[in-house]
């Protein structure tokens, strides 16, 4: 009986959390299928255009993760090798670049890449030619890994302090060269941590469209997204199903593909209480300086250019009353929707732990899926599928508000699922037998061990899902939204009247309540 | 966690959405910019509330097919009473899937555009045109050929017609002039093309930063700079061979409850004070006679329109549309 209640308490959190997750994905795709075979729609088509788009998704998203993967590990190996001042500063930057609009991110790297651009006017200025256009498959591919690398450079920096101090010293008394410490101390962590983050990477370029199609410079580069966007519109519903199948075909395909990379054992990731960082040489350091300032720079540059333009055109009288308000939502959606994600994955990480625990690593591995399975799904669809459920309760008070808040949360929740995964699952490795012995079980547990080994990790990941829920609106396009505006809906209708620079204003807001967020939370506890 | 939210839900679904209705309710279904700050919509709404002894609610979704959409999805459910915000490319597809019903208003004998419907009204209208800046061009083009087959290698940005409502007109526009010459033409459109976006605001952001010569978006767009800024270096590409209509029009719902209310707005459309709030806020020409702002008579104006029915529209657009994506993808 006790070891009945025991596993109850051990999967009951996790299960519920997921099957909620899953029911509303479901619910959503089948509504909409329902309605477009209640509505006798003609047959679907699949002609070589779509052929060829399918093929060029693909060929984006797998580059796209690949080169975001690839920089990732090596700036994070720069930055665990250099310590310098300004480290946190720069780190908090790698946070920010999920939370603003694409319009906005496009706005910034054209101030930095495009022919008017900062680099164009210093190779003018050098008198040296510029001929890079940042328009064609260079430009989606450098939106992306703008996006993704820094947040997979985070995901690993972190992961790679969490190397147990013993290992590194033992490595150094061992006097392993680069390639070995790589192979044998690194390499492993890269299995656990990086490639599942390169399957939400691969998602999210997967399922891009507005950057691509603003920056693909013809129709000829763009991905299956848009063709869902444009059978949606069209009302050919059952075509927007299939389509949305075919897109969760092929993310369901990836993961197993990365499963195969993934080591059955790796090593365990400990919380270390000091750092340790082992000696470099100077010309080890020079690079990794190199490699450090480079990427900052590709970061921070899209970023500053926003501010300047902002700073340039700045007036009083863009502070307005509807920007006040918007923002003040936009925090309340943030906050509301980071805190559902973290019930969300903190319950799917408690089940996932101690599934692991058992060797269950196969169902373990199938409950982060269905955490992650909305991102496979276009916003579109849910869209519709939602309106489709829920019209009945537009009119209701707060209605939309809630509806904001659950999908942004289930949004963030793949990113904050895969920040704590690891991390938790060799907590439980570690004192789940000790704790069961001691009885501290249930919230008592949350707390002794889980929050406070992880304490900074955890508050991380709030601001990193309130940094994610500042941005989206486009789940509410069909439900009318008299009272609710969020900072990026005023954004865009700022700009759909013209008044870009305006806009721009708001762009700067989001920018600095983004970094001011991962800074907040990140600071509280340091080392 | 889970059952909480369960009850939640519960019992916000059976909380009684009866509200004290002393007066009728007009629902309008538009586009989200009408009811935004810098829309038509307020102003209207007070408009007509001031004479109906009514409540007009207006209900901003997205973009003009978002509008149409909902109604579809809705069906004899919706609430709307009018929607606002179609256009005439659009209007067949509304006709199709019997959403409307005809507002029995007579022609009136001011009107400034040459369309009329059973069904919708035409609240304003302009044309499509692309934008310059005349400090960067000195020799702007005067035919959409001349844009096209250009030597000064100019860089074009447009919308794509599968995402956009100015991406559909130029498609329109393009097959209206090209005819059967149309892959050609689309060929050559494509050496000069910067980039589709998905919508106006990406098209036109990149056209501002200085990254585009020209941009499609509408010839009173001029206005806006002079009117917002006081800034007269953009001006619209005037063309000998014409510019491409674009109508917008609003209809009473086929499953309105308020039919002599919702007929007494759509007339109310057509008034002047109304008319102005469009051009004022819409950037559009009023479709009525009516004076203009200043700074419509300092824009160049279009001399000739071009358009195709609606059923024309309806029949053609899928296939065009694949041939456009087969032309530029090459």
């Amino acid at each position: 009986m006790a070891k009945f209640r025991q596993s109850v308490t051990d999967y009951l959190p996790g299960t519920l959390a997921v099957l909620f997750v899953a029911v509303v994905v479901v619910s959503a795709l089948m509504t909409l299928w329902l309605f477009a075979y209640e509505q006798g729609e003609e047959g679907m088509y699949f002609d070589s255009y779509l052929q060829h788009v399918v093929t060029f998704t693909l060929f984006q998203a797998v580059i796209s993760t690949l080169i975001s993967l690839i920089f990732a590990m090596f700036v994070a190996k720069a930055l665990d090798i250099v310590n310098f001042r300004c480290k946190s500063f720069l780190l908090s930057f790698f946070s920010v670049t999920f939370a603003l609009p694409s319009l906005v991110v496009v706005t910034g790297l054209l101030s930095v890449y495009g022919s008017q651009g900062m680099v164009a006017q210093l190779c003018r200025y050098w008198g040296m030619n510029y001929s890079f256009s940042i328009f064609g498959l260079n430009g989606i591919l450098l939106a992306h890994v703008f996006f993704n690398f820094p947040f997979a450079t985070k995901v690993y920096y972190q992961a790679l302090q969490l190397i147990p101090n013993e290992q590194k010293k033992l490595a150094q008394q061992l006097g392993f060269n680069a390639w070995q410490s790589f192979k044998y101390l690194e390499l492993p962590i890269i299995a656990k941590q990086l490639l599942p983050i390169g399957g939400l990477i691969f998602m999210y370029c997967f399922s891009s469209f507005a950057t691509v199609l603003t920056l693909s410079g013809s129709p000829k580069y763009t991905t299956i997204e848009v063709a869902i966007y444009q059978a949606i519109r069209d009302f050919e519903l059952s075509q927007a199903v299939v389509l949305s199948l075919i897109q969760l075909l092929f993310c369901i395909g990836f993961m197993i593909i990365l499963r195969l990379f993934i080591p059955r054992h790796t090593p365990q990731l400990t919380f270390n209480y000091a750092v340790y960082r082992p000696q470099a040489t100077i010309l080890t350091k020079s690079l990794a300086s190199l490699v450090i300032v480079v990427s900052g720079l590709f970061i921070i540059s899209p970023l500053f250019a926003i501010v300047i333009d902002t700073i340039q055109y700045f007036a009083m009288s863009f502070v307005t009353p509807t920007l006040i308000r918007s923002l003040i939502t936009s925090l309340s959606v943030a906050f509301c929707s980071a805190l559902l994600a973290m019930i969300f994955a903190v319950s799917i990480l408690w089940t996932h732990s101690r599934l692991r625990l058992m060797g269950k690593v196969i169902v373990s591995d199938y409950l982060m899926f269905l955490g992650s399975l909305i991102l496979a799904i276009p916003n579109m669809v849910l869209s519709v599928g939602f309106f489709l459920l829920f019209f009945n309760l537009v009119e209701m008070h707060g209605f939309i508000f809630l509806l904001v808040v659950l999908s942004n949360a289930m949004l963030a929740l793949p990113f904050i699922l895969r920040h704590l995964a690891t991390p938790l699952s060799d907590l439980t490795k570690r004192y789940h037998w000790l704790a069961l012995s001691l009885n501290i079980s249930g919230i008592r547990y949350l707390y002794l061990i889980e929050y406070k080994a992880l304490k900074r990790l955890f508050a991380y990941s709030f601001a990193f899902a309130c940094v994610m829920s500042m941005g989206d609106f486009g789940i509410i396009a069909l439900f009318g939204s008299q009272d609710f505006m969020t900072l990026p809906y005023y954004l865009f209708e700022l700009v759909s009247h013209y008044r870009y620079q305006e806009a721009s204003l708001s762009a700067l807001i989001l920018l600095m309540i983004s970094y001011l967020l991962i800074n907040l939370f990140e600071s509280t506890h340091h080392d | 966690m889970f059952r909480h939210l369960l009850i939640i839900g519960f019992m916000l679904a059976i909380t009684p959405l009866a509200m004290a209705k002393d007066k009728p309710v007009l629902t309008i279904y538009s586009y989200s910019s009408f009811q935004s700050k810098w829309g038509a919509g307020d102003e209207i709404k007070q408009g007509f509330e001031e004479q109906c002894d009514c409540t007009v609610k207006i209900v901003g979704v997205g973009d003009a097919v978002t509008i149409l959409n909902r109604l579809r999805l809705e069906g004899s459910n919706t609430k709307a009473d009018i929607i606002l915000g179609l256009d005439t490319n659009l209007i067949s597809a509304a006709k199709k899937a019997r959403l409307v019903q005809p507002h029995q208003l007579t022609k009136p004998a001011d009107l400034a555009v040459n369309w009329w419907d059973d069904d919708f009204i035409p609240y304003d209208y302009g044309y499509f045109a692309f934008i310059y800046n005349q400090n960067n061009i000195t020799n702007p083009p005067t035919s959409l050929d001349d844009l096209i087959h250009n030597q000064h290698n100019w860089k074009i940005v447009y919308q794509d017609p599968r995402t956009s409502s100015p991406g559909l007109g130029f498609l329109l526009w393009m097959n209206k002039v090209y005819g059967a010459k149309i892959d050609q033409a689309w060929q050559d459109l494509a050496k000069n093309t910067l980039t589709v976006t998905k919508g106006w605001s990406e098209a036109y952001g990149l056209f501002l930063k200085g990254e585009a010569d020209f941009v499609l978006s509408y010839s009173t767009s001029p206005t806006v700079h002079i009117i917002n800024d006081n800034d007269y270096q953009y001006k619209a590409a005037i063309f000998q061979d014409g510019h491409y209509q674009q109508i917008e029009v609003a209809a009473m719902t086929r499953y309105t409850k308020q039919q002599a209310l919702a007929q007494q707005f759509l007339a109310f459309l057509l008034t002047p004070n109304v008319q102005h709030q469009f051009v004022e806020k819409n950037y559009m020409y009023p479709s009525i006679k009516i004076d203009l702002p200043k700074a419509y008579s300092e824009i160049d104006s279009v001399t000739h329109s071009l358009s195709f029915t609606a059923d024309e529209v309806e029949k053609y657009q899928k296939s065009w549309i694949t041939q456009w994506q087969n032309s530029v993808s090459q």
